[in-house]
């Protein structure tokens, strides 16, 4: 008894090959962009602390070539080479966000092709859903509309009522 | 007719790169130097020329029609998604999100509060989409406006929000253009923008080209971490800022009530196959009616209960709104510096801070100060008043809405909520035999052994 060749080219096998491939490529694109991203918010959570004009440091040494009259060439230098090192510092997280920004641009992207594909090779053919359900009770789907529309209403009339009471500090 | 409509989705998908070098070739030309001195490229961006607030314009008039002509003709998605590329690039990326009829809410509104000449292009943005909505449906949404476009682009997987809670956050955007329309009336902020989230994403990409990304971006790193936040819910539910925040489709939501030539699923007839029912992401298909729970007489009790509830609820707001007026009014700069300034001239407080200082320097009277922010604090009192008056009537519409008795026979687009997408068209079996079209469907036909249908209507 021999056992029938598998077509390679099967159009349905090409298609699982194709979603999973899909899938895959989704996943890894999305974690991904979420270490770059999660990097980058990082890196500017620490830049609102590190400012490189106000360095204590650069100041301290200001101080003490000021009360030489800056008549000391080394302490001079010294003040430019600290000072070059901030700037370059700058200019290097500016660098590092610019290049943050264009690989989480890309991962998104490549991310949003590959789960849209996967999504639709996933996408099963139209059918009728079953009937039943809340939905199919009309009475009882609008009532639940009600009191969630009821529930909303008080939520709005309470952050009004905070708002009279200066509780959020408007 | 299919030509003209690629050329224009050509020309839409070129427009950004084409309103750029036009912008480019607007500037004038490097001086000559005779020394070897080679002129810096310039740093600071020239004014904006005022003919592409009109090529704006053009741009958006060109961007509805063919939406408009796409969902209601053509019916198809592909190309309706082709223009919302289009203006995604160009109102978007491009235009850095602004203007938009989002927005020109505020502009109209500050102008009511007098004062204030709304320059005419913004007026353009703003009726424009309001009218087309009025005798078509909500094509704008779902082909132009670049906030729901990167949604759309975005939405990967859509889960179905339950229709309890579809109803309730439904009302958020009424309140927010209330709130929005207060502050902006008044003069206090204008909130939309201020809070506008995906602002800071379309200009996160020019931004890229700059030397310091995190200096530029600093200010609004909050709003682009927000904007962030609601495209990730936007990979599974259809474009939640548009159905639960946008102030603008709260508008369009009452003009597209009345739309006239509205999309429809079927082209011609509902055979009810019910295949469309989840097609749309967007939970704007209406099925048809169940069977009344409640007997004739309970439901008129009920609809009456609620049509004498609905009045309360309005005065309830008003004069909740009413009372929250004064804190509302410290949004306003003039209100908090007389706020500040009187508690600097009662001893209440140590120093000085940088705007009462401005103040002094002026040499302005302090009565005068406090005159205009009495003044301010009184348009707050009735502005909340109305406001609240506002969220009351919005509660209290939705309630009686809910109680009143429908009677659908066929699954079709709530006017109101839907976008005119274009999805569910690729689910009807009758659209599916119309793009077939007369041969093909014949055939198919004459082999089942059926006589021709005749040639569907389209609407």
């Amino acid at each position: 008894m021999t056992t029938p060749k598998r077509n390679p080219f099967d159009p349905s096998r090409r298609a699982r090959v194709w979603c999973a491939v899909a899938v895959g490529v989704a996943i890894a694109a999305g974690l991904f962009s979420a270490a770059v991203g999660a990097n980058l918010v990082a890196r500017w959570v620490e830049s609102l602390r590190w400012d490189p004009f106000d360095s204590a440091e650069l100041a301290h040494l200001r101080e003490e070539a000021m009360a030489d009259g800056f008549s000391d060439e080394a302490a001079v230098e010294r003040i430019r080479e600290f000072e070059r090192t901030l700037r370059e510092e700058y200019f290097y997280r500016g660098r590092f966000a610019r290049m943050g920004g264009w690989m989480l641009m890309g991962g998104v992207l490549v991310f949003l092709v590959s789960a849209k594909t996967a999504a639709a090779c996933l996408r099963r053919a139209p059918a009728p859903p079953h009937a039943g359900g809340v939905e199919a009770d009309g009475g009882r789907a609008a009532r639940a509309a009600r009191w969630a529309v009821v529930l909303i209403g008080l939520a709005l009339a309470a952050a009004l009522a905070a708002v009279a009471a200066g509780a959020l500090g408007v | 007719m299919k030509r003209a409509i690629l050329l224009t989705v050509i020309v839409l998908l070129a427009a950004p790169g084409w309103a750029e070098a036009a912008e480019r070739s607007a500037q004038p030309p490097p001086a000559q130097f005779e020394t070897g001195y080679e002129r810096p490229t310039v740093e600071n961006p020239l004014p904006r020329a005022d003919v592409f607030e009109y090529v704006d314009v053009a741009v958006l008039v060109a961007a509805i029609a063919l939406a408009t002509v796409l969902a209601l003709k053509v019916r198809r998605r592909a190309w309706i998604f082709l223009v919302m590329l289009g203006a995604l690039l160009y109102f978007g990326f491009y235009r850095g999100g602004c203007v938009c009829p989002i927005g020109a809410i505020q502009n109209v509104a500050l102008a009511l509060g007098g004062g204030y000449a709304v320059p005419a292009f913004v007026l353009a943005f703003f009726f424009l989409p309001l009218v087309v909505a009025l005798f078509f449906g909500r094509t704008f949404c779902g082909a132009v406006c670049p906030l729901g476009a990167i949604q759309d682009v975005v939405l990967v997987r859509p889960v179905r929000v339950p229709g309890w809670l579809e109803h309730a956050l439904g009302l958020l955007p009424y309140v927010y253009l209330g709130a929005a329309v207060l502050f902006a009336a008044t003069g206090a902020a204008f909130v939309i923008c201020e809070y506008d989230p995906f602002v800071s994403i379309f200009r996160l990409v020019p931004l890229l080209h700059t030397e310091s990304l995190m200096d530029a971006v600093r200010g609004s790193m909050n709003m682009l971490i927000v904007g962030a936040g609601v495209l990730a819910i936007g990979l599974f539910v259809g474009r939640p800022y548009c159905r639960y925040l946008c102030p603008y489709g709260a508008l369009l939501r009452f003009f597209s009530r009345a739309s006239r030539w509205h999309v429809t699923i079927a082209p011609d007839e509902c055979v009810q196959c019910r295949l469309c029912e989840d097609a749309c992401p967007f939970g704007a298909i209406r099925k048809p009616s169940p069977p009344p729970s409640l007997s004739r007489s309970a439901g008129k009790g009920r609809l009456a209960a609620m049509l004498v509830l609905a009045p309360v609820l309005v005065v309830a707001g008003l004069w909740l709104g009413a009372r929250a007026g004064p804190a509302m009014a410290r949004v306003h700069d003039t209100v908090r510096l007389a706020d500040r300034v009187r508690l600097e001239q009662a001893g209440k407080v140590e120093g000085t801070t940088n705007a009462s200082d401005a103040f002094y320097a002026t040499r302005r009277p302090v009565e005068d100060l406090y005159a205009e922010s009495a003044g301010l604090v009184g348009n707050f009192v009735w502005g909340g008043a109305l406001l609240g008056a506002w969220v009351g009537l919005v509660v209290g519409a939705k309630l009686v809405s809910l109680s009143v008795r429908r009677t659908r026979t066929d699954y079709e687009p709530d006017r109101a909520t839907c976008l005119s997408c274009g999805r569910c068209f690729a689910y009807c079996p009758k659209e599916q035999s119309r793009r077939a079209g007369p041969v093909v469907r014949d055939t198919l036909y004459s082999r089942a052994g059926g006589e021709a249908q005749p040639e569907p209507t389209q609407t």
